[in-house]
Parts: C-alpha cells; structure tokens; sequence
C-alpha cells in the first residue's frame, strides 16, 4: 500500500517535471494575478490583502489540480486502476495535490507580500490555517475534479461544483487569517480551528468512502 | 381511480389545509404596539398614552405597571379611552432602582379580559438620582392572575400579525431538510446497487426540495421585509441558503454534462450525497459561529424553546409533518415521471 502510493505519488510528480510547463503555468498564473491586483489596487489593507491572498489561492488550485486529472486519458487511467486499488489512487492523489497547493500558496503569499505587503502579525496561527486549508482545498477539489473531468465541459463545470461546496471551508479561513492580522489567543481561534478540522476531516472522509465509485469509469 | 397508499398523501393534504386555516384563522393574542411619548425626566408626573393591539382596555379592573429588573411602580390615574386607547399618568421617582443615568422601563398592563401584556423597552427616563438609592416607590406588586383561556397566538413585539409565518416559512425549510435527507440516501443506494429507481428517486426528491428551498427562500424574504426592513439584507443564513441552492443547481446541471447515462447517474449521486454532507455546515453550524438577525445564531436564542408556546406548537407540528408528507408525494409523482419518461424514451 505504502509503497504504490509512494510510486503513484512519483509518477504524478515526474510527469510535471518532464512537462515544464505544468510549473510554469502555475507560476505565470499567479505572478499574472498577483501583478493585476498591485497594479489595480497600488496599496491594500489587511482585510482586502487576506481575501484576495484567497480568492487567487482557490482560482490558482483549481487550474492545477484538474489539470492533473484531465491529462490522463480513459486508457491510462483503467492501467493504473488495475495496478493498484482506488485508495493507493485517491492517496497518492490527495497527497501530490497537496503539494500543488502548497506550492501555489507559497508562489503567492512570496509574490504577494513582495509587491504589495505582509500584514499577518500571529503569523503561527496564519500558517495553521494555511496548514489546514492546503488539506481541505486539495481534498476538495481531487474530489470534484474527479467528477469534472468527465464532463464535456471540464473547466466550467469544474467552478460550478467546486466554489459552493468549498464555502464551508473557505469562510472559517478566510476569518482565522482576518483575525491573524492582529495578535491572537488560542481562546479567540478555537471554535474556527475546531470548524476547520472538523471540514477537513468531513471532506476528506468523504473522499475515501466515495472514491471507490468514482474510479470505475 | 386507485391512488396507491393513499392514506398519507390525505394526511399531508389536510395537515396543510389544517395549518393554512388554522394558521391564518386563529386570532393574534393582545399586545401593546406603542406607548408615546417614550421618554421621560425622573421625578416629574409623566402621562403616557397607550396602544394596544387587539386588546380590550376596560374602566374596571385595568391596572398599568412600569418595570425595571424585578422591582415596580404602579400608575396613579389610568384613564381608558376605549379597547386600544388609554392613558396612564405616573409620578416618577427622582431615584430609579439602577445605578444608570438613563434606565429604559418595561410597560407591563393587566385587562380581565385580557390578562397581562408586555412591551419592554417602552419608557426612557433621563436622570437618575444616585445618592438615595433606597426608594421606597419602587415596591407595587404586579398581580398575578392566571391568563384568562382563550385560543389565540402570542402578542411579539415587531413580529405581530408576521408571526404566522412561522407555519410556513420555517416548516418549509424543515421539510426541505427532510426531502433532501431522502434524496441523498437515494443516491446512496443508487451507488451501492445501481438501481435505476433509487437514482429517479434521488432526482425526484432534490427537484422538489429545491422548490421547497426556492418558497423557503421567497417566504423569508418576505418576512424580513416587514420584520428587519429588506427583502434581502445579506444575513449570513439568507447567503448560505443561496449557496445551498446553488449547490443543488450545480448537481442537476452535473446530470446534463456527461454524455454516458450510467456514468452521469453515478457521478451524480456521488455528488448528491457530497453536497449534502456539505449542506451541514454551510446550514447549521456557520451561522451559529457568526453575527445573525436569525434566532439561533450570534447570540440569539435558539429557535424553539421561548418562540412558541403552546398554541402555536399545535399548528407548527402538524404543519411540518403536513409539509413533508405533501413533499413526499410530489417527490414520488415527479420520480414515477422520470421513470417513465426514461423508459418511453431511448
């Protein structure tokens, strides 16, 4: 188990480092976002500076995650299928869109800090929820690009599943990190940390126990 | 004409009429609306004028209180105009039982016919002698005779006439709950069987708890309108029911978008039971976390407990199970449609 996943795992990363592109993209993706917005807005306070920090994050991860599903076609995915089983898939998966995500989010919060500001001041706490959020928004969308890749129209039905049902989890981020702007106590986070974990934890149990009816396809 | 298990399909129909009449019928209980004017010096006679909502003020036996924390004055001279119209004078106190400069004053009155009625909040008095805080005006007995029995909703203040609203807007959303409850373990069983009935069902049930989000929605707005003044005024429960219809939207177009049928009912009961899961916190737990004009939420007393007496629960209960039931049978008709549909047609 571990070590299909371990190869399942390296096989999506060796395939985005043969095609350079793939990080490229992603790169230019965000540079391009965050350069629109220092040109439109010159300078942003903290609650604008947080919500858009998000609202690129979410944009740029849903790109890159489907991207990673519509590439493999129909054959390709039954031989991976019948190599290993739908949970070595859905891991390996979960945890290579891990990393996107927290590839992306680093990208931005460098690119963004560099040409606008950095206004976290419990910049622990920013990075929990960051921690949380890769899970969740890597969860949630392996989970719906799964779907959307079958679909004819791959990139549109993507955003309309995904933006709802990331809601749950992108309302108690986006007000931990409004609230990371000033200095914090474990008291003031602990019933948003409590819905994040307890999202995460939803989301990503839901993936597990569904995905095996996704992969027969 | 056979109408198979009919029985409920009754029951649903005449619980909805029994809730529309009753719901409707049943007169608003006494309450006052408004008491002018609404602010007062201490220790000066104020006299106020009182205005009652479906009340019956009568020359004998009124008796008008102003309240504050547990302690109470009683009015000197009460003068009924007629069943929704009186004035009261009060000799107020140069020292109020607070240790504030402005105290608001609750206004309690007593009618036989009527019994007590409250409006808090009714009479500001400025100034407030601190130094002789053991007054002896504050110490009227509000009596405490037993409600006269009469069968009629409770008086709130803002709410009044609106309250009936409770039998249909929450009831809907109730159902609504209910309805999609079965539309998911619908699609549970689509995907553990592959039966195409629990897949039509599945479908049938989000179509019409999706009517019943879409009137919960229309009925709320409604309400806010008179109640909090805007049709839509961004509540965090009003946005997240937005979203949760936007969810099921997505889950019907889903349905469209993939051109192989067996796969399309998959995916989409997949998705169904996703979306519901998600339903969850984006519903119940969200808006308990952030600021509400909603009960239940941000501070707000949940639902339930003091918003309906006795009265009222004999219309909310009945309506809820009236609502689900009539939900169920158009859930049915409109999945036996689909059947049909799907097997007439290649």
């Amino acid at each position: 188990m571990f070590s299909l996943v371990k190869t399942l795992f390296l096989k999506d990363l060796r395939l985005d480092l043969r095609q350079k592109f793939g990080l490229g993209s992603i790169f230019l993706y965000v540079f391009s976002a965050v350069f629109i917005i220092y040109l439109a807005f010159g300078e942003v306070d903290g609650r604008t500076w947080v919500t858009l920090f998000w609202i690129i994050v979410l944009f740029a991860s849903v790109n890159a995650v489907l991207k990673s599903f519509v590439q493999e076609d129909a054959s390709r995915r039954l031989y991976y299928y019948t190599l290993s089983g739908p949970y070595s898939v859905v891991i390996a998966k979960l945890l290579y869109n891990c990393v996107v995500v927290l590839i992306i989010i680093i990208l931005s919060l460098a690119l963004f800090s560099l040409t606008t500001r950095y206004p976290i001041l419990s910049s622990g706490y920013f990075v929990l929820a960051l921690l949380l959020g890769v899970l969740g928004i890597a969860a949630n969308f392996t989970f719906v690009s799964s779907i959307a890749s079958h679909t004819r129209q791959a990139n549109t039905m993507m955003m309309v599943l995904s933006l709802p049902v990331i809601i749950p989890l992108l309302l108690p981020l986006i007000r931990l990190s409004i609230k990371s702007l000033g200095p914090l106590t474990w008291a003031m986070v602990k019933s948003d940390l409590t819905m994040l974990v307890a999202v995460d934890l939803l989301i990503i149990g839901l993936l597990l126990l569904l995905y095996p009816f996704l992969w027969r396809s | 004409m056979q109408i198979q298990g009919w029985w409920w399909k009754w029951l649903g129909v005449i619980l909805i009429f029994y809730s529309l009449l009753v719901g409707l019928l049943v007169p608003l209980g006494p309450g006052i609306t408004s008491v002018s004017p609404n602010t007062a010096k201490h220790g000066e006679v104020v006299e106020i004028k009182i205005e009652g909502y479906n009340t019956n003020f009568a020359k004998e036996g009124t008796k008008v209180w102003l309240k504050v924390k547990d302690r109470a004055i009683g009015a000197d001279h009460i003068q009924v105009i007629d069943r929704r119209n009186m004035r009261a004078s009060f000799a107020m106190p140069r020292s109020l039982p607070s240790k504030d400069t402005i105290v608001n004053l609750t206004l309690i009155t007593y009618t036989p016919n009527d019994g007590h009625s409250v409006l808090p909040s009714a009479l500001f008095v400025i100034g407030n002698d601190l130094s002789q805080q053991t007054s002896d005006e504050w110490k009227a007995n509000i009596i405490s005779t037993d409600m006269p029995a009469s069968f009629h909703f409770p008086f709130r203040n803002i709410l009044a006439e609106t309250i009936r609203n409770t039998y249909y807007h929450v009831v809907l959303w109730f159902a609504m709950m209910i309805i999609f409850l079965i539309s998911m373990i619908s699609s549970v069983r689509h995907i553990r069987t592959g039966s195409l009935d629990a897949d039509h069902k599945a479908l049938g049930y989000a179509s019409v708890g999706t009517l019943l989000g879409i009137l919960g929605i229309l009925t709320g707005a409604v309400w806010a309108k008179n109640t909090w003044g805007a049709y839509w005024s961004f509540d965090v429960k009003q946005n997240m029911s937005a979203i949760a219809m936007l969810i099921y939207a997505a889950y019907f177009i889903l349905r469209q978008s993939i051109s192989d049928p067996d796969l399309a009912k998959r995916f989409a009961a997949v998705y169904n039971i996703f979306a519901f899961c998600m339903l969850i916190p984006l519903l119940y737990i969200i808006p308990r976390m952030t600021d509400s004009l909603h009960p239940g939420s941000g501070g707000n007393p949940a639902f339930g407990s003091e918003d309906l007496d006795n009265t009222m629960r004999m219309v909310f209960y009945p309506a809820i199970i009236g609502w689900i039931l009539f939900g169920c049978w158009m859930s049915n008709v409109t999945w036996r449609y689909l059947r049909i549909r799907d097997r007439t047609s290649p």
